[in-house]
């Protein structure tokens, strides 16, 4: 997550804000719309991976280092069959306080 | 893949280019609008920026939400920015979804609403910029550089931004005055790429878009008046790093000398580790964090530069190394070997930036807006392959020369000075 505050903005306030919506994916799976949206997402997005051989080729790379390139045809199903729930579950064990590194950049320049 | 586009006139003096990619599932376009900064007035300095920015803000009949969500769910992306000549659009959808997307862009360009809020976001968004860039080596010794390089207010040496004192002085109405003059469909550019074909771009795009008015053409930007070389050094004294940006104007995109031109500066400071400045400065000498050169061909003129990053303290060795590759263009003309390898990169390089449909619409953009012909893609590389050693030693020794450059340098240098 990142941001780039207005003159003015605090880094905790924003901070907070975000930290918010983190919690929340911890407490409560997606809804039914968000799901969807994000499904959509993920479906336009391989499309677009695809264009092009470059693409295609960093892809099955990933895939191989990660399991193996014979996920690449199954890739959008595994996506597409992921269920709210698990989403909270992946939000609870991964986004986490103690996992969590936070850089606040402060321009030294005089003002 | 063919090479070759088809064109498709937009009534009102718009033009669509598209080439068909059938194994492709969607389509990219590139389009561009005359109302970029050379389209702004005296006093009307960043308000070309400032549109752009608000252009996603929402509409007379859309919110700024509901095109973004809109935008979300087609999986279709939508952006706008502003350069010297042009107001850019860009983006990618599915065909299924291209009327929807086609007509919000089009909503976009012709209805923006402009609301207070989104003004005053815009206008807080830019003077952070404006401010993080003032505090940016690279940034402010580029920004200084190309307005010592294109005097006297010139578009293609103001920040298209505008200053901060311009920024907070715009208002809706002068926006609006902008609007009005300059985006229509006269001079309209858009390149397709993708799932696309002539019924398509009839049916679907030109229709979409023959809702934006028609205006009055915006001439182009003047041909720059070159000034005598100058210098410029700013000291910024909690930096570490220091930057240098030495540079010129150069030629415009149609000028006969482009292509050797483009090729010299392709050896000389970006192929590779960034040609021979950057094996000489950078990697035998460890001199600079970065040395390269760069040349920006535009409309009615252009820039040629070379930037680097360096440790403060080896100024003046990085100066000198930097210049005595130039001078060594004339000691030690590029080699039959070196023109070959630019040759089969710049021609090569066409093939693989073209795998991509978003490459492909940005190319056909191009082609149309520097009235390069249709079959231009086919004759590149007979035009590459065609250029004559001396023609490309003759562009190196013409454009690249310490005697025609201003010099800026941004860091913690406290008084010094310096010269090429």
């Amino acid at each position: 997550m990142s941001a780039t505050l207005i003159p003015g903005v605090r880094h905790g306030a924003v901070e907070r804000k975000l930290e918010a919506i983190v919690e929340k994916l911890r407490d409560a799976p997606p809804t039914v719309k968000e799901m969807e949206r994000a499904r959509e997402l993920v479906r336009a997005w391989n499309r677009y991976e695809e264009d092009g051989v470059t693409a295609q080729g960093f892809m099955i790379g990933q895939l191989e280092v990660l399991g193996s390139r014979e996920a690449f045809p199954h890739f959008i199903d595994r996506v597409v069959s992921v269920s709210p729930e698990d989403v909270r579950k992946a939000a609870e064990a991964y986004l986490v306080d103690r996992a969590r590194t936070t850089v606040r950049y402060l321009s030294e320049a005089p003002a | 893949m063919n090479l070759r586009p088809e064109r498709v006139p937009l009534g009102g003096g718009g033009r669509v280019l598209f080439i068909p990619n059938p194994a492709s599932p969607f389509v990219s376009f590139h389009g561009s609008l005359p109302a970029g900064v050379a389209a702004e007035r005296p006093g009307e300095e960043g308000v070309a920026e400032f549109l752009s920015r608000l252009l996603l803000s929402g509409t007379e009949t859309r919110g700024a939400r509901q095109i973004s969500e809109a935008l979300e769910g087609h999986g279709a992306t939508l952006e706008f920015s502003v350069a010297e000549d042009l107001l850019v659009f860009r983006g990618r959808t599915t065909r299924r979804a291209a009327g929807k997307v086609f007509g919000m862009a089009a909503d976009c360009l012709s209805a923006p609403a402009l609301p207070v809020k989104e003004v005053e976001r815009v206008r807080a968004e830019i003077l952070t910029d404006l401010g993080r860039e003032r505090d940016s080596t690279r940034d402010r010794a580029e920004r200084e550089l190309l307005r010592l390089v294109f005097p006297g207010r010139h578009p293609y040496g103001r920040d298209s931004k505008g200053d901060e004192e311009a920024v907070k002085a715009i208002e809706p109405p002068a926006l609006l005055e902008f609007h009005a003059r300059c985006y229509g469909r006269e001079g309209l550019i858009l390149g397709l790429a993708g799932d696309v074909d002539g019924g398509f771009v009839t049916s679907t795009v030109a229709k979409s878009l023959h809702g934006l008015p028609t205006r009055t053409p915006v001439p182009p930007a003047p041909p720059p008046t070159p000034g005598p070389p100058s210098t410029a050094f700013v000291d910024l004294s909690h930096k570490s790093q220091a930057d240098i940006a030495i540079g010129r104007q150069a030629i415009p995109r149609r000028h006969p000398d482009y292509y050797a031109l483009d090729l010299a500066n392709l050896l000389f400071g970006m192929i590779g580790m960034y040609g021979r400045l950057g094996q000489s400065v950078r990697e035998e000498k460890g001199l600079a964090y970065y040395s390269l050169s760069r040349l920006r061909a535009l409309r009615s003129g252009g820039s040629w530069s070379i930037v680097a990053g360096v440790n403060p303290g080896r100024l003046d060795a990085a100066m000198g190394a930097i210049i005595a590759e130039v001078d060594r263009l004339r000691s030690d003309p590029f080699t039959e070997d070196e023109i070959e390898t630019g040759k089969l990169n710049r021609v090569g390089g066409l093939a693989v930036n073209l795998e991509r449909n978003a490459e492909v619409a940005g190319a056909l953009h191009g082609i149309e807006f520097h009235d390069l012909g249709l079959d231009y893609l086919e004759r590149f590389p007979g035009i590459v392959n065609g250029l004559r050693t001396d023609s490309i030693r003759k562009a190196a020794e013409t454009y690249i020369r310490k005697a025609d450059c201003s010099l800026v340098v941004v860091g913690p240098i406290g008084r010094r000075t310096f010269s090429l």
